[in-house]
């Protein structure tokens, strides 16, 4: 089975929407979660699926996992849509991707993708792990404020993040 | 679930016609390419020769060389900017125009008199889980400073110094490599490389961490900096203030690739 880089940097078209079937369930969960509208949710994905067919060629495969570095991506759409109140779609008016109606059952489906995709994940790293992720990926709070809450340093929160994002990532990569 | 699907068949679609843009040109039969290089050449011979008659402009660094032919020339606003099209500032003080090379600039917010930044490329999320911005040009003045001697924020505000360079030596939130002298747009000023590096910063910026979940260092009102942030400053000695101008990455490479893409908009810089 090709590896995610595989599916990324190849030149067949249809190799991204390979890619795209692995990962949209957890984007749309992800961005789900922290908007709480499926609408946005969707659109975000869509920018951010986008984004990533824009910027593959440069994608490096030796620097990061594939996966990570599409939710840098996703990331980074997050934090602009926070900043200007709209998702933009500039990627996906550069390459001509028409807008994608979300309909009721759409929006049903990704507000559960929200509620179940990312916690169940989660919820099968170590305690420590676990709630350093919550708290930094998905509840977007700093090191410094996680580590005085755990009565600990912000290195040990970083490396429990790292540590637990890690897992993810090789728990992704198993699911493929 | 049609959205899913629907948006799989845009994305594939979308795919494909990369694709097929890129492949003519390198599907061209050999004698069409020579053609098509030689008339690119003679075209290319003929702009020098006609742009060196008319005038030249000394460049970033270097030596006199040929102007290009004029650029259209727009007021820069937000958002994606286009090759080979200069952009004239409308807040910024002083005004600057510039021209990019590649499509993978874009800039947000254009209505600042002290600091224009233009992002190239996407942001990404590194191995230990901190969001990163795309590569950034940016052009400000520095009017005023938090001093790293004092230790609350409000307190510590205080005028630029006149040696910026020095005060970036100083700073212990950052690493600074040495000032070499260098001209761009005519004018010659100094330019240095930049590591931020702190275990905790010296004054944390509330903007960052309030907007942006981040903890950064503040050197000065609007200028907040996160660990690792890797830069190639310039300073230039402009009116009313001194122009700096700074290439910023995260990594290495990426600053690299920075300075590169960056180039040519330097060297297409006009002040005033």
């Amino acid at each position: 089975m090709p590896s995610d880089e595989d599916l990324l940097l190849s030149g067949d078209p249809e190799d991204f929407g390979r890619f795209y079937d692995r990962y949209v369930d957890m984007l749309l969960g992800y961005f789900a979660r922290r908007i709480h509208d499926p609408e946005v949710a969707a659109d975000l994905t869509a920018e951010t699926f986008a984004a990533a067919l824009v910027a593959r060629r440069r994608f490096r495969r030796a620097k990061t996992p594939a996966v990570a570095w599409l939710f840098g991506i996703a990331q980074h759409k997050l934090a602009d849509y926070r900043r200007r109140g709209a998702a933009e779609d500039r990627m996906r008016h550069r390459l001509g991707v028409q807008h994608v109606p979300v309909g009721e059952d759409d929006a049903e489906m990704i507000t559960l993708l929200g509620r179940d995709a990312a916690w169940q994940l989660i919820d099968e790293l170590p305690a420590d792990q676990r709630d350093a992720v919550r708290a930094h990926v998905l509840e977007d709070r700093t090191y410094s404020d996680i580590a005085v809450e755990s009565s600990t340093s912000e290195a040990v929160v970083r490396k429990r993040v790292s540590r637990g994002l890690g897992a993810l990532r090789q728990r992704m990569g198993a699911r493929r | 679930m049609s959205f899913v699907s629907d948006l799989r068949d845009e994305l594939v679609a979308a795919a494909e016609r990369e694709q097929a843009r890129r492949l003519p040109r390198v599907e061209l039969p050999v004698r069409q390419t020579l053609l098509a290089a030689a008339a690119a050449a003679a075209v290319a011979l003929i702009v020098i020769i006609a742009a060196g008659s008319l005038s030249t402009a000394r460049d970033e660094d270097g030596p006199i060389v040929a102007e290009p032919t004029p650029e259209p020339i727009r007021d820069l606003f937000g958002g994606e900017l286009t090759p080979d099209v200069r952009y004239r500032t409308r807040a910024l003080v002083p005004q600057i125009s510039f021209v990019v090379a590649d499509d993978e600039w874009k800039t947000t917010d254009t209505e600042q008199p002290d600091v224009l930044a233009l992002e190239h490329g996407e942001g990404y999320f590194d191995p230990d889980g901190e969001r990163r911005p795309p590569g950034l040009l940016v052009f400000g003045r520095v009017i005023e400073v938090y001093d790293p001697a004092v230790k609350r924020l409000s307190a510590s505000l205080t005028t630029a110094p006149a040696d910026l360079y020095g005060w970036y030596r100083a700073h212990p939130d950052l690493r600074v490599g040495r000032a070499r002298p260098v001209t761009v747009a005519g004018v010659p000023g100094q330019r240095f490389d930049v590591e931020v590096d702190f275990d905790r910063p010296t004054h944390p910026d509330p903007q960052c961490r309030r907007l942006l979940q981040l903890t950064c260092t503040a050197l000065g009102p609007g200028a907040a900096f996160q660990d690792g942030t890797l830069m190639q400053l310039t300073v230039l000695p402009t009116e009313p203030e001194p122009l700096v101008i700074s290439v910023e990455h995260f990594t290495r490479a990426g600053l690299r690739e920075m300075e590169k893409v960056s180039a040519p908009v330097l060297k297409s810089l006009r002040i005033g």
